[in-house]
């Protein structure tokens, strides 16, 4: 919008401030997420020791597992790093190197499904990570009342809280699918003839999937749980009650009733029930109903965004 | 026409059922106005009204050509209204600048355009050295000033001030005083200044709408308001006072004594000539002769009282 430009600034009374009309030109309304992800990523960048505290555990899993399976992999060529004393030494014969070349396909299926371990292992830091980051999103908002700030402006609920959910996700991104997808790219690396992803080139969109859902379902409890909240503190409390009593009373139930549906009733039992079916995975005895599990992250999911669109509503409506 | 205009407004509060706006209608005219009322008079529901956030139960609100009620209707004036809150609404971890851009960034100016608007505002406000440190840190006064900047940031309209002066000290009530006043009377700049400080309004608005009890008990320009009875005059004289005053009193204008040598006059019309008149007669010098002059306070509780002479 054009306004009237004045010639020459004029100052007021206390300090030396000249008022300038502006005369720029205001955007549409698109994308006012952007801002909104920006500035809180830059926030939650800004202090660096909960970054260093949370970050450290799954860059050093990954780069662990990184090194398991590239010499998973070198062994299934018959050949070990030197460090390891080579393919009969004491490592080699624990990665199963000890045979010499070693069936090759089995090989991989061992790397397959140390990616899959590595990626139940590394959603607990995932969590860890969503809820230190997401807890105060929308439980900091209510109690500075900056959503007078937000919704005096053209923003729309939508916006709002599509900036809130992709600040929580980039964490989770990076806490799950991230690590996920370097390991995939070290085994792929370290196979001849990138024959790993020939063989297992499905683990690629299977992390994405599993990754992308497990952070869908964590971020949205995180931002329900701190839409619920007053304080930054009682948010992550109640989403480490609501992972412990969920899982405790899962347990609980499918020992006492003596059916394991009742584990759907846990994010986390239904994370491990979904990857070993996703990646393929009979480890043990595992009748799981993988739909039922499917169904339970949905619905926590939909009752998170019901929570979540009841109480930004009433930020927004005062 | 005004800029904003509501008609036969009302809104309750579920939770309590607290009657916050019963049938408000004023038309607000542009330039500086206040806003002006007892705690819980509705002020603060008026304001969230304008801005969309809240939703009148019955009534019509216009500002500015866009009405609230729709959705549509609350995005396009929030582009031309810049909100100052009443609480301490800052966004926590941010500093001054980073509140600025972003809050510019949602409200449609571009990267360029809000950081540069950003640095113009803040100097203008007078918050250059702090603008880089977080603003947890910051005064009361410099808060104060940072929610009067972010309002300004995208050179709305309108202004709504809710309570600009609320919690700052004399230098920082004064600076922020200046601040509106300078907005209002100088920039031209509408403004909706909601206090229960009359002497904020005095200061700062050329024109005043009275609430209470949701209800707009006088709506006019503050001259009308503190203008005062010409005809009641303060008189300080040199020699007999008494004496002046007996003689006035038989000349039917009716008088009471303030101290030593100073007296009220109700004189029975505006022509002071009387008074020089009397002073001779008496023997007396007339020192200073001055109308008294109304005071908001007094318009304000003047109207406050016919109301609940009313009901």
């Amino acid at each position: 919008m054009n306004r009237e430009t004045q010639a020459s600034p004029t100052r007021a009374e206390m300090h030396g401030g000249a008022w300038r009309p502006w005369s720029g030109e205001r955007q549409p309304a698109r994308l006012r997420a952007a801002p909104i992800i920006r500035a809180g990523l830059r926030i939650a960048l800004r202090k660096k020791l909960p970054l260093v505290l949370l970050f450290l555990p799954p860059v050093v899993a990954t780069i662990i597992f990184s090194f398991v399976v590239y010499t998973v992999a070198a062994l299934a060529q018959g050949m070990a790093p030197a460090g390891l004393g080579g393919a009969g030494g004491a490592m080699g014969q624990a990665l199963g190197g000890g045979g010499g070349a070693g069936d090759f396909v089995k090989q991989l299926v061992r790397v397959r499904e140390m990616i899959v371990g590595f990626h139940l292992s590394t959603d607990f830091f995932s969590v860890l990570l969503m809820a230190w980051f997401g807890a105060g999103l929308l439980a900091e908002d209510r109690k500075s009342g900056a959503h007078l700030l937000y919704f005096a402006r053209p923003l729309t609920r939508f916006d709002y809280l599509l900036g809130k959910f992709c600040i929580v996700a980039v964490f989770g991104v990076l806490g799950s699918i991230l690590p996920g997808l370097v390991i995939i790219s070290v085994a792929v690396a370290a196979s001849p003839d990138w024959s790993f992803l020939q063989q297992e080139g499905s683990l690629v969109w299977k992390t994405f999937l599993f990754g992308g859902a497990w952070t869908l379902v964590v971020s949205s409890l995180v931002l329900a749980v701190s839409s619920l909240s007053t304080r930054k503190s009682y948010a992550l409390a109640g989403v480490f009650a609501w992972f412990m009593f969920s899982g405790a009373t899962a347990l609980l139930l499918s020992r006492l009733l003596k059916d394991r549906d009742w584990l759907a009733l846990s994010p986390v039992q239904c994370g491990v029930r979904i990857a070993e079916d996703l990646f393929d995975m009979r480890l043990g005895v595992r009748d799981w109903n993988t739909p039922l599990a499917w169904t339970a992250w949905g619905l926590l999911v939909a009752l998170s965004w019901a929570v979540i669109w009841w109480r930004t509503r009433r930020l927004e409506v005062v | 026409m005004g800029l904003v205009r509501l008609e036969g407004v009302h809104k309750t509060y579920p939770r309590g059922k607290v009657r916050a706006l019963d049938g408000l209608s004023v038309e607000l005219p542009h330039g500086p106005v206040g806003l002006l009322g007892p705690n819980g008079a509705g002020k603060t529901t008026l304001l969230k009204i304008l801005l969309g956030l809240l939703a009148p139960d019955q009534g019509v609100v216009d500002v500015a050509g866009h009405s609230p009620s729709t959705r549509e209707g609350q995005l396009r004036l929030r582009q031309l209204v810049g909100y100052m809150p009443e609480s301490d609404c800052l966004i926590p971890g941010q500093t001054g600048v980073e509140t600025m851009v972003l809050l510019a960034r949602l409200s449609g100016l571009s990267e360029k355009d809000a950081l540069s608007r950003t640095h113009e505002v803040l100097d203008y406000v007078g918050l250059e050295e702090a603008r880089y440190r977080p603003v947890e840190g910051w005064s009361t006064g410099m808060k104060q000033r940072l929610k009067l900047a972010q309002a300004l940031v995208h050179d709305p309209e309108l202004v709504l001030l809710d309570e600009p002066t609320n919690g700052l000290d004399p230098a920082g009530r004064r600076h922020m005083l200046e601040l509106v006043a300078d907005l209002g009377r100088v920039r031209k700049k509408s403004l909706l200044v909601c206090t229960h400080l009359l002497a904020d309004i005095e200061r700062t608005c050329d024109h005043v709408v009275v609430l209470s009890k949701g209800r707009v008990l006088s709506s006019a320009p503050t001259n009308s308001m503190i203008g005062g009875d010409l005809r009641r005059v303060r008189v300080a004289v040199r020699g007999d006072a008494r004496a002046l005053a007996q003689v006035l009193e038989r000349r039917g204008h009716a008088c009471s004594s303030l101290d030593e040598g100073r007296f009220e006059v109700q004189l029975q019309d505006e022509d002071a000539d009387v008074l020089f008149e009397a002073a001779r007669d008496a023997g007396a010098i007339l020192l200073a002769v001055e109308p008294k002059r109304g005071s908001l306070e007094q318009t304000f509780l003047d109207a406050l009282a016919a109301q609940e002479a009313g009901a």
